[in-house]
């Protein structure tokens, strides 16, 4: 036995080469399963105790324009029994136009008591320089990392809220807010666009003061009069809550305590309540890992199957290698028994290599995809995430590995044992000869008996042939599936956009701009808005809209943010429709309504259903569902005059409108006379988005990329150690070639004919069963990004070149192989070891 | 050391004499170690060439004869002699039907009606002449002018299916002329089959 186990490590260390080869594949296939495993189990839990260190709000409340409170109220909120923490802020949603840039960018105000270091509820973390109350100066005040590093601002320094007559801030920090990670320049859309939208902290006096100020503003620069606003906000100080309960009573209970406080008590008019598993940030970070870890769950079980079949493909041929030994050492006495420890022995020696190895990239790759997942989506540095230890990872990795080195062990040893042991003493080659199963070339007449050879010879030994197949395949595929969705990602924002290269579908957003006024305008008074921007020259069509929230009740509850618009005649918008009841849309019936396929799967809603819609003013609207749209927004649409009914008290109000512009005027300077024109809280550019949209995919999914490029390592390795030993089996057959004259020319071209034809089988199996695969991928992100599955030219590229130069660079090293060997030992062995 | 055209040498010698090695020199697939000595085969001083000029030597002038056989396994009787020829299809000999002249060679060694058989379908003494058919087709593309060597043929046969293979290389060697030359432990053998016998020892000749 003693002679076995020392035979049992010489044989391994002799492979050389190859045994490092088997020890990486091996510990990349198993580290790579267990990443993903690693990844889907630690997000969730990591994401929760992120949340919970901010003392995350169980509820939040946004009070109506005209029901906003103030500090005694606020205080008073003591008395309701149920609320554990609570705070009051202030927010306001401007706009900015920073210095040395075009275009106007998004801002949310908040203000804070400055008397508390930071707020009870929802606490931020501060990233650089110091926090707002801890400046003497009242104008301080912090902003959002994001916003502060991509638009390359600086501490110190002066930044003037343009949209809120040019307040003058002064900031003297940077923060991270669980609260706000995920901030959206436009929430309506179902990406977030990182940079283009600002968190401002300061103190809620200083904000209180430059609103009045604004409206004091708006009364010299407009005809309208703000006097009732400015005597209002002088008496008022909140107008949001963030309130925690106590742990022994459940959220819904406090909210609706709370909720009749504040509508009872207080006599004031909620204007949205979300619970913290419903507010954007939580459910759409929640959402996103749950999509991802569907997603990993494919990714991980192919790679576990490419492991499988690649390993026992090398122990395979490590087997047959042995055998003649093999057969030898049981000629001398040793027993069937003794041969399978002998076997056991080389399994556990690489187990104990391997295993280890694999479960350490496991960890260490898990870490870092699930850090990167999550700190793009918190806006975090990477590694801000602490490192959680799950045993079951190690559990996993430690059962599944041993799996898969038995398995492929097992199987080739099994059937090695069952052969007589002549047969493995004076066996010539492995091909076996049956007249029933006889493979033939039929009918191909062939001009060179050489050519028949490397086409026989590329297809030989089928079960060896199709794992190794099978397990590049399966790479392969990770890595067109995972670029596909990529492509698909962008593909889609260029179907929205409409990028110029997109050709034969108008875009969905066909618009320019989308302008957002502040307060509602009044379209039936003189030279209203509406009407000066449409006078504004280089506009050529505009379509005003209404927009608002209010909501679903039913088996699920849900907020819809709609608009009421009529689009007709207009064509800043085509939808890209799931369903829908008619083919001429517009106008929308009063009871009619066009939702989401998002907001369908959440609604558990199909066409022709109804859905009851509740407003602020607590009116139960029933409406029909007639149409299902597949756009990246996740925007409800109703017709203009219904949309007037839920939302405002007039027919003549609108809240927005969207513009096409001739498309050789000036953009910017169009935006800036919008600007001017007062009462803008932010114009959106199409093209703007486009551009930070593709920007987002691009940093967010760059887990995608740490997929394709692990999973191109694995699949290197693989077609490398294929490409070799194929060519390596037949030394002595290339020998005999030499020696009858064959020369270098033509034995490469036999190689690389050989390897090629091996190689161009999973490429093209890649290439058929990407797409299928791709929407299978794709419909799990259905709830929450709807995809028009495309696969572009990155997709088709991954899939060819690198297995071709793989194959060609494997080709080179067997030839080198072929005529390293002195030719005459080449010859004599009839079989390679 | 001479040989001559249409000879039937045998080199005898104990292991580790050199005979091996000898043939693999005359043959073309070993290179000398030293710069000594000449090796002149039909004119050509083949010591000194590279490994282009060695390849086209074996291709034109050597057919090669193992101990194994050195078949391809995955090719049948015809295709293996086949391979052997077609390599040297040219403008000139390409009204030489390749199919046609391995079969008459597989009929001259007695393999006509084993065309299709396969390397594991066939005996060792029905693959080694093969195996001899494989180099004597070359013969109709390059003439007469070259070397059969074999190195040890026999040694992976019995005693009765050797002394066949002998026979027949030696009856070929009488109708077709060919050179042979043929490296043996075994003098019986030697005798059997050799026009002319040297003896090495220690890699000198020992006669």
């Amino acid at each position: 036995m003693n002679f076995l186990f020392k035979k049992a490590i010489r044989d391994f260390r002799k492979l050389g080469w190859r045994k490092y080869l088997i020890l990486s594949v091996i510990a990349l296939c198993i580290g790579g399963s267990l990443a993903i495993n690693y990844t889907i189990s630690s997000s969730m839990p990591m994401m929760n105790s992120y949340f919970n260190s901010a003392n995350h709000a169980d509820y939040i409340y946004q009070l109506d324009d005209n029901s906003w409170i103030n500090s005694t109220q606020l205080n008073n909120l003591n008395k309701v029994q149920e609320i554990k923490d609570f705070t009051g802020r202030l927010f306001w949603p401007t706009s900015i136009k920073l210095e040395g840039q075009n275009d106007w960018k998004y801002v949310l105000l908040i203000g804070l008591n400055a008397t508390y270091d930071y707020p009870e509820v929802y606490r931020y973390f501060m990233k650089s320089g110091i926090n707002f109350n801890q400046d003497s100066n009242n104008l301080s005040a912090i902003v959002d990392d994001t916003f502060f590093s991509k638009n390359k601002l600086s501490l110190d320094s002066t930044i003037n809220i343009t949209g809120l007559n040019n307040a003058s801030l002064r900031l003297t920090g940077t923060f991270n807010a669980p609260e706000f990670i995920m901030a959206v320049s436009n929430p309506e859309f179902i990406l977030p666009i990182e940079g283009s939208m600002a968190i401002i902290y300061l103190s809620q006096e200083t904000l209180k003061n430059y609103i009045i100020d604004h409206y004091k503003n708006l009364n010299f620069t407009t005809p309208y009069n703000f006097d009732a606003q400015i005597q209002y906000f002088k008496k008022v100080e909140y107008n949001n809550l963030a309130v925690t309960f106590r742990e022994d009573i459940s959220i819904n209970e406090g909210n609706i305590a709370l909720t009749n406080y504040i509508e009872n008590n207080l006599s004031l008019t909620l204007k949205e309540v979300n619970n913290f598993y419903e507010i954007y940030p939580y459910s759409y970070m929640k959402a996103d890992l749950e999509e991802s870890s569907e997603f990993m769950w494919i990714i991980q079980i192919f790679i576990a199957l490419t492991g499988i079949f690649i390993i026992y493909v090398v122990f395979n041929r490590y087997t047959f290698s042995q055998s003649q030994q093999t057969g030898f050492i049981e000629a001398m006495g040793y027993s069937k028994k003794d041969i399978h420890k002998y076997y056991l022995l080389v399994m556990i020696l690489i187990y104990i290599i391997s295993i280890p190895l694999g479960i350490i990239i496991g960890y260490s790759i898990g870490y870092l995809i699930v850090n990167i997942l999550l700190t793009e989506m918190a806006n975090l540095e990477l590694f801000e995430f602490p490192f959680l230890f799950l045993p079951q990872v190690l559990l996993i990795g430690l059962i599944t590995g041993g799996f898969m080195i038995f398995f492929s062990i097992y199987l080739p040893v099994r059937k090695l044992c069952k052969k007589d042991i002549a047969k493995l003493v004076y066996q010539k080659t492995e091909i076996k000869y049956k007249r029933r199963f006889k493979f033939r070339i039929p009918k191909l007449n062939f001009r060179k008996i050489s050519t028949k050879l490397t086409l026989k010879n590329s297809l030989r030994n089928k079960k060896r042939l199709t794992f190794s197949l099978l397990s590049i395949t399966f790479s392969l595929l990770i890595i067109s599936s995972t670029q596909s969705m990529l492509d698909s990602m962008f593909y889609n924002i260029d179907l929205t956009f409409n990028n110029p290269n997109i050709t034969g579908n108008p875009p969905v957003e066909n618009w320019n701009l989308n302008v957002q006024f502040q307060n509602s305008v009044n379209i039936s008074e003189p030279n209203s808005l509406e009407e000066q921007i449409k006078n504004i020259t280089g506009i050529e069509e505009s379509t005003p809209y209404v927009k608002g929230i209010a909501n679903s009740i039913g088996k699920v509850n849900q907020s819809l943010l709609m608009i009421g618009i009529d689009l007709n005649s207009s064509t800043v918008h085509n939808f890209r429709w799931k369903d829908k009841i008619r083919e001429q849309m517009f106008p929308l019936a009063n009871n009619e309504i066009i939702i989401s396929s998002v907001q369908a799967i959440e609604l558990k809603k199909n066409i022709g259903n109804n859905i009851t819609i509740i407003n602020q003013t607590k009116d139960i609207i029933i409406l029909t569902i007639v149409g299902i749209h597949r756009d990246l927004t996740t925007i409800a649409y109703i017709s203009d005059q219904l949309g007037k009914s839920i939302f405002h008290s007039s027919n003549n109000v609108i809240d927005g409108i969207f513009i096409i512009l001739d498309p050789s005027v000036d953009k910017i300077e169009i935006k800036n006379q919008i600007y001017n024109l007062g009462n803008i809280e932010v114009i959106f550019d199409s093209e703007e988005m486009a551009k930070a949209l593709n920007d987002f995919i691009s940093n967010f999914f760059v887990i995608f990329y740490v997929l394709i490029y692990y999973t191109l390592v694995v699949a290197l390795i693989i077609i490398l150690y294929n490409s070799i030993m194929n060519i390596y089996d037949k030394n002595y057959e290339y020998g005999i070639l030499r020696s009858l004259g064959y020369s270098k020319k033509k034995i490469g071209k036999m190689i690389i004919t050989e390897n090629m034809i091996q190689g161009i089988i999973p490429i093209i199996l890649t290439l058929i069963f990407t797409y299928p695969l791709a929407v299978e991928m794709a419909a799990i992100y259905e709830a929450n990004f709807p995809l028009d599955v495309f696969i572009g030219i990155p997709t088709i590229l991954y899939t060819v070149i690198p297995p071709i130069i793989l194959y060609i660079i494997g080709s080179f090293i067997a030839f080198r192989v072929v005529y390293k060997k002195n030719l005459y030992e080449q010859v004599q062995t009839n079989y390679v070891s | 050391m001479d040989i001559y055209k249409g000879d039937r040498l045998a080199i005898l010698g104990p292991s580790g004499s050199g005979k091996t090695t000898l043939l693999n020199l005359l043959g073309g697939i070993t290179n000398p170690d030293k710069n000594e000595g000449i090796l002149n085969v039909f004119g050509e001083e083949i010591q000194n060439y590279k490994l282009k000029m060695l390849t086209d030597y074996r291709k034109t002038r050597i057919g090669f004869i193992f101990q194994f056989f050195n078949l391809f396994p995955t090719l049948n009787a015809l295709e293996n002699v086949i391979i052997g020829c077609e390599l040297l299809r040219n403008k000139e000999n390409k009204n030489l039907n390749t199919n046609t002249i391995a079969e008459t060679y597989l009929n001259k060694v007695g393999l006509g009606e084993r065309l299709f058989h396969y390397p594991s379908q066939l005996s060792g003494g029905e693959q080694q002449r093969v195996a001899i058919a494989r180099a004597l087709a070359k013969i109709p593309f390059i003439g007469k002018d070259f070397l059969l060597l074999l190195d040890e043929p026999t040694g992976n046969l019995d005693t009765d299916t050797g002394k066949k293979i002998i026979t027949l290389v030696k009856e070929l060697n009488e109708r077709e002329g060919i050179t042979c030359v043929l490296v043996t432990h075994d003098k019986i053998l030697a005798d059997l089959f050799s026009t002319r016998t040297v003896h090495l020892k220690n890699g000198e000749i020992n006669n």
